[in-house]
Formats: structure tokens, sequence, C-alpha cells
């Protein structure tokens, strides 16, 4: 190795960590090849491709130095793409307007309920735990998608990236358990299987319904909208009850 | 795409416009879904609409985005790695979270779908 030699690529690393292009390719590379795998093996749920994403782009952000900052200044064109792809639910839900409206009581008695319970077992476990304040805040909107688990937790004094995390784990969490838990509890319904896994893992969980039918996505993108609304309501009213 | 990807985000942006002036703890997000969902039910009434709103071009940027949601996870998820002092500080609790609330959500709200719907059982498909 000769002197000027490193400093070219210290210089070029330099030149190519500060912009976005690096950190686009080296997310949507990992991705595409995290998803490939995944589909080498029918799509297992322990090949979750976010999960082995993240970890993946992890180790190289540690091994090379990088702060997150600047993978996230990079990868934030992605990021922000998170809002867009939650409106676009409206077009499951239109394309599924009739089915849903068949089965509008036990929505809203499921989203009631579901909403009410997840938020409520994380108070129960944050309390057995006696974690901090800051966690236990940060975890209550952690069955929402990011895009709303983030504003919720900003807007009730929480930390929106610890948020993000427990959000994403979640959802991963969520997507690799659905199907083996819902084959033991026995629940054949597609639309209450799907229904529960986008209320529980949001965007994780309904990516990971659409890969075992239309009916499931459908039902669990209906779940994840309906429970950002929800949880947008109720974890502020749960934010104020611990606080006073 | 362009059109599709246009009116998408002018959903979000009415809706980030409309929580900012209510004051309400709506996610903008959530908002334009709901006046998406609007625009796609009165599309086909609205003949006078340009044809390229009411092609299925929008549908297809719609499908797209939905199909891809899971890969827009990715760099939140990464922000592992700057929080590791205080989740490791936490392991126990935080783990319990993660895995014991999550299956406990599943399991209630697939219960409870499944139990009113027996109550409430769908009414006929033949009937739309």
């Amino acid at each position: 190795m000769t002197g000027p030699g490193l400093n070219a690529m210290d210089g070029l690393w330099a030149h190519l960590s500060g912009g976005a292009l690096l950190w686009l390719t080296l997310t949507l590379g990992v991705y595409a090849i995290a998803d490939r795998l995944s589909l080498l093996v029918q799509r297992n749920p322990l090949a979750n491709p976010v999960l082995h994403s993240v970890w993946v782009i992890g180790v190289i952000l540690v091994a090379s130095g990088t702060p997150y900052q600047t993978y996230f200044d990079g990868a934030y064109f992605i990021h922000f793409l998170l809002g867009p792809s939650t409106v676009a639910l409206a077009l499951p839900l239109y394309e599924n307007r009739r089915v849903v409206m068949r089965s509008l009581v036990p929505i809203v008695a499921a989203l009631l309920v579901g909403s009410i319970a997840t938020i409520g077992s994380v108070i129960v476990c944050a309390a057995v735990f006696d974690l901090p304040a800051m966690i236990t805040i940060s975890s209550l909107p952690k069955s929402a998608t990011s895009g709303v688990a983030m504003g919720i937790s900003q807007s009730v004094g929480g930390d929106a990236s610890l948020t993000a995390i427990l959000v994403v784990a979640t959802g991963i969490v969520g997507a690799v358990m659905a199907t083996p838990l819902l084959n033991l509890l026995r629940i054949e319904d597609r639309r209450a299987r799907g229904f529960a896994v986008g209320l529980a893992a949001h965007g994780v969980g309904t990516a990971r319904a659409f890969q075992v039918h239309p009916l499931t996505g459908t039902f669990a993108g209906v779940a994840m909208s309906l429970n950002g609304l929800m949880t947008a309501v109720l974890v502020p009213l749960a934010a104020s009850f611990l606080g006073g | 795409m362009i059109v599709g990807l246009a009116v998408v985000l002018l959903c979000q942006l009415i809706g980030e416009i409309f929580a900012y002036l209510t004051h309400l703890p709506v996610p903008a997000p959530v908002v334009g879904l709901v006046l998406l969902f609007g625009f796609f039910l009165m599309r086909d009434r609205w003949q006078w609409l340009p044809f390229s709103l009411r092609s299925e071009e929008i549908d297809k940027t719609c499908e797209t985005l939905v199909q891809q949601m899971a890969l827009l996870f990715v760099p939140a998820g990464v922000g592992i790695v700057q929080r590791l002092g205080i989740l490791e500080a936490n392991v126990l609790g935080v783990l319990t979270i993660i895995l014991v609330t999550t299956a406990f959500s599943i399991t209630v709200t697939a219960f409870t779908f499944r139990f009113v719907s027996r109550w409430f059982p769908a009414p006929p498909e033949h009937q739309e």
C-alpha cells in the first residue's frame, strides 16, 4: 500500500459517503438480494427481507465507521416514500370495498379490541420490567406504521428514532410469527388472519400477508390504515394517563 | 407514473395541511388515504375529469408503492445501530414488549374478528 493510493481511496470514500448515491444503492442492493433469497426459500417467514437487510446494512455501517445519520440522510428518499405508500393503501381498500363492507362489524370490533389490547399490553409489560419512561412512551405506538408512529411518538414526548426501531422490530417479529401462530390458534378465516397481522405488524406484516394471499393482504392493509388512525387517538390518551 | 405519484403526494399534502390546521392527532398519510379512497369512488362518475386522471395510471403507481412497502422500512430499521446502548441496558424488557405484546396483539385481534364474524355473518354475495 502506498500513501498516495490510500489517500485517493480515502478521498473517494469521503466523496461517496457524503452523498445519497452510495446509500441508496446499498439499501436497494442489499434488499434486492435479501428479497431474492426469501423467494428462493419459498418466502419462509424467517427469511424476512427487512430483517436481513437491516442487520447486513447495520454491520456495514459499524464496520466502516459510518454514523447512522450519514446513512439515513443518504437513504432518506426511500424512507420518505413510507408516507405515499400509506396513502396508496387506498387502492386495495377501493378494489375490495365490497368484501370489506360486508365484514364491517367484525372489522370495527377487532380494531377496537386489538388496538386497546396492544397498547394496554405494552403498558403492562413496561411496568413489569420497570422500563424507563422514555422507552415506555416510545413503545406505545409500536404497532402503527413507521410514518404514523414516529409522528405520534414525537407529539407525546417520545424518542421518534427509538420508536422507528421498535416499530420495525415489531413488524419483523409479527411478520415472522404470524403464519405459525395463526396456524397454532387454528384461525382459518383469511380475513381474520390478515386483519390481525396488519393491526399488530403494520406494513411489514401487510407485505408478508400479500405474499400469502391477496385477500389476506387486503385485510392486513385495511387493519394497518385503521390502526394508524386508532393509535393516533389512543396513544395521547395513554401517555397522559401514564404522565398523570 | 408521474400523474399517479403527483396525485398520491397531493393527497398526502392536503392531509398534512389538514392535520396542521386542525391540530387533530391524525397522521397526514392516513388523511391522504381517505382522500384518495374518496377520489377512487368518485372517479368513475366524474366524466369531466381529464383522461390521465381517469386512466389506470394512478392504480399502477399505488400498486407499486404497496407491493414494495417492506423495503421502505429498512432505513428506519437500521437506526438500531444508534440506539444499541439504551436497548442493551433494557434488553429483557424490550424483547418481551416486542415478542409478547405482538403475539398477544395478533391473537386477540384474530379471535375478536372470528368471534364477532360468527355473530354477525357477512350478508350473502348476491345481494350486492
